[in-house]
């Protein structure tokens, strides 16, 4: 069978095509084979054209690609070094470092093109950060990222706070010290490498580079990096383009840009890459729940009683439940008892003294190691009331 | 009559620059009550009265409180505050789960929280149809100081973004890329991008804390149930704090409640007797303690690491 593309591209612009007579017996066969309403397409002309096709299909799909904020990521970690949820590590984010090379010569005699080019493109959008700005974003939107159950990130203010009151000769490269001041477990450590655009006559190619480090509390050892750059373009590769914005575009996109979309692409990558499947990347194919139940006593809970949550749904994956807001992620293991060819978890809760909840549902998540996750809510509401 | 053709092109002329215009993306944080100091002590709740799914919602309400603690506010720790909005019995897991301000000033002052910072009527926006897309994020939020018990800061807050082959000057590979785009990261950026606008509105917070000192474990017991494939743990350390237990090398913690002031108690699953167990401690604001790590055949003692 052919594929659904090629098959409405040839029939469209191929004019030796001759059209065939609706109902024909060789249009019911081309229905057949693609499910849409075609000519016949000549044989002879499928062997030179299928090379040709596959050219423009990965032209077209480069070109695409190019049209997105593509991150560029390389890490190195430890061996043995992982973000555990047991481990609850406590991390301070330092201020970033701003080590972008500062604006020569040529970016101050390019100005007025720059402003040309703006008003030709009518591109009125906000000029881009300066470099000593987006390394402040850079760090916040870490700090935004990494913050939750899987570690705990202490307040970027209360860490400038206590750096600000340290000596004056106090060695702030020595990372194993600093933890010791900052009473961390582990500090992170960023430096912002590039940050702007270049200009490529028809073309204007925007970076955002920037680089990431998790020394050990302990002995101040590197244990994670992250190298991230966030990539963006504006001009002719965009798309078919007039003859003045052939020109104006890549000019107007030296002086603006979304670079608040590349900090925070750049800042879910760095995100992803040390948390791993701590933190799941939710743009990823997803796991699915088929059937979830919740087994408790049907009456208001008490101290002692169990609940029991079963889910069944893709196999592999880690799966966990939340009871209303009063515990979240508590661990589920496989079922080994289930029968053959079906995945099924199995967790418990044991109500304790001091918890109370009204009329909460039971939500149950699986998170594949690959980043996908899924939750899902019970109809079954738990109460407990109090003492 | 000589100048309505004039007046024609001209209103064509705006309407084309308010279309360009559009093109780019905003986002808006307009104040609508500032009438005093804002409180130190924030906690950020969930989104309340809106349509979010709920991994937005925690999206967004994980973004505004960075922007509050960016401003120097300390922030309340999310899982904490809604473990005590639980045990309150209120049902934060719903739309509109949120009750009058009186009642929530009265929560606000049980737990020594100075200000509680709502997220109200977020919605979002979303158009696609390759000729014009538009995805949007609007909402409020609202500062309520817990000892005056009134609202002492609004915001209303947005940001959107549009695109599209109408608005892209024909570049239709952007307004490809622009509709195959994945709406939920969208939507994430999009939320980031408003708390960094209202962070933009917040004033700088005047009295910042230095780290605080860290919770403490200062003893965990573990009894091991063979036959139930379970073990009971029991956790002594800082009060009014959250507590987990794990076994080493294992994913996951359970969850233990707090029975008395400073006794954190849970069961732990084991399908086979565990030789150690693992606990650690979460304050209101999110520092955790050291990870205290105690072996079970001594079943009183442990040590840290």
């Amino acid at each position: 069978m052919r594929p659904l593309f090629y098959c409405c591209r040839v029939s469209c612009r191929d004019a030796k095509i001759r059209p065939v007579r609706s109902g024909s017996s060789r249009t019911k066969q081309h229905k057949r084979a693609c499910g849409l309403p075609g000519r016949r397409v000549s044989d002879d002309r499928n062997l030179w054209l299928r090379p040709l096709d596959a050219l423009w299909t990965v032209a077209l799909l480069a070109l695409l690609a190019g049209c997105r904020v593509a991150p560029t990521t390389k890490v190195w970690r430890a061996q043995d070094f992982t973000v555990r949820a047991g481990e609850l590590h406590r991390l301070a984010v330092l201020p970033f470092r701003d080590g972008a090379p500062p604006r020569g010569v040529l970016w101050w005699l390019g100005r007025p093109f720059v402003w040309l080019g703006r008003l030709v493109s009518l591109n009125f959008d906000a000029p881009p950060p300066t470099s000593s700005e987006t390394a402040v974003t850079l760090r916040t939107l870490l700090v935004a990222r990494l913050q939750g159950e899987a570690v705990s990130i202490v307040n970027p203010s209360m860490v400038d706070q206590t750096l600000a009151a340290l000596p004056a000769d106090f060695d702030r490269r020595d990372h194993a010290a600093l933890a010791r001041a900052l009473d961390v477990d582990g500090v992170i450590t960023g430096e912002l490498r590039a940050v702007g655009a270049s200009y490529w006559l028809f073309s204007t190619h925007r970076e955002l580079v920037g680089e990431v480090q998790l020394h050990c509390g302990s002995d101040g050892a590197t244990v994670f990096t992250a190298f991230v750059r966030v990539d963006d373009s504006a001009g002719i590769d965009h798309g078919p383009t007039g003859f003045l914005s052939l020109v104006a575009v890549p000019l107007a996109a030296l002086d603006s840009g979304p670079y608040t979309s590349m900090a925070i692409a750049w800042a879910d990558e760095v995100g992803q890459a040390l948390l791993g499947n701590a933190q799941p990347d939710r743009a990823r194919a997803r796991p699915t729940i088929t059937s979830l139940s919740v087994d408790a006593p049907y009456r208001p809970l008490r101290e002692g009683d169990r609940i029991i949550v079963t889910i069944e749904g893709s196999a592999g994956a880690e799966a966990n439940f939340d009871l209303g807001t009063l515990h979240r992620e508590i661990p589920m293991a496989v079922d080994t008892e289930a029968p053959a060819g079906r995945s099924r978890y199995r967790g418990f809760y044991t109500v304790r003294a001091g918890d109370r909840i009204d009329r909460a549902p039971v939500i149950a998540r699986l998170a594949q190691p690959s980043g996908g996750t899924v939750s899902r809510r019970s109809d079954r509401l738990i109460d407990i009331p109090t003492d | 009559m000589l100048f309505a053709p004039m007046r024609s092109s001209l209103s064509a002329s705006l309407l084309g620059l308010c279309l360009l215009c559009a093109c780019a993306a905003s986002n808006r944080a307009r104040q609508l009550t500032a009438d005093a100091a804002l409180p130190v002590h924030v906690a950020v709740l969930p989104p309340a009265g809106g349509d979010l799914p709920p991994e937005l919602a925690a999206c967004l309400r994980a973004e505004v409180g960075n922007a509050f603690e960016l401003r120097g506010y300390v922030k309340y720790d999310d899982g904490w505050v809604d473990q005590r909005l639980a045990q309150a019995g209120l049902r934060p897991w719903q739309s509109d789960w949120l009750p009058v301000d009186e009642s929530m000033s009265a929560f606000g002052r049980m737990y020594g929280i100075d200000g509680l910072v709502f997220l109200e009527d977020f919605a979002v926006g979303n158009i696609n149809s390759f000729v014009y897309n538009e995805r949007s994020l609007t909402g409020r939020f609202r500062v309520l100081d817990t000892r005056a018990g009134r609202s002492t800061w609004i915001f209303d807050v947005g940001s959107s973004e549009a695109g599209g082959a109408l608005l892209q000057s024909g570049q239709i590979f952007d307004a490809v890329a622009d509709s195959l785009d994945d709406v939920e990261v969208r939507f994430r950026a999009l939320a980031g991008e408003l708390a960094l606008a209202a962070a933009e509105q917040l004033p700088r917070s005047a009295s910042t804390d230095a780290i605080g000192r860290r919770p403490e474990v200062r003893g965990v017991q573990g009894r091991s149930d063979a036959a139930a494939g379970t073990v009971e743990v029991v956790v002594e350390g800082t009060p009014d704090c959250r507590a987990f237990a794990s076994l080493p090398g294992s994913t996951g913690r359970y969850p233990l409640s707090e029975a008395a002031p400073g006794r954190y108690v849970g069961t732990l699953a084991a399908p086979s007797p565990p030789m150690a167990v693992v606990a650690v401690l979460r304050d209101r604001i999110g520092a955790s303690s050291k990870v205290f790590t105690a072996s079970l055949a001594a079943s009183a003692s442990g040590g840290s690491r």
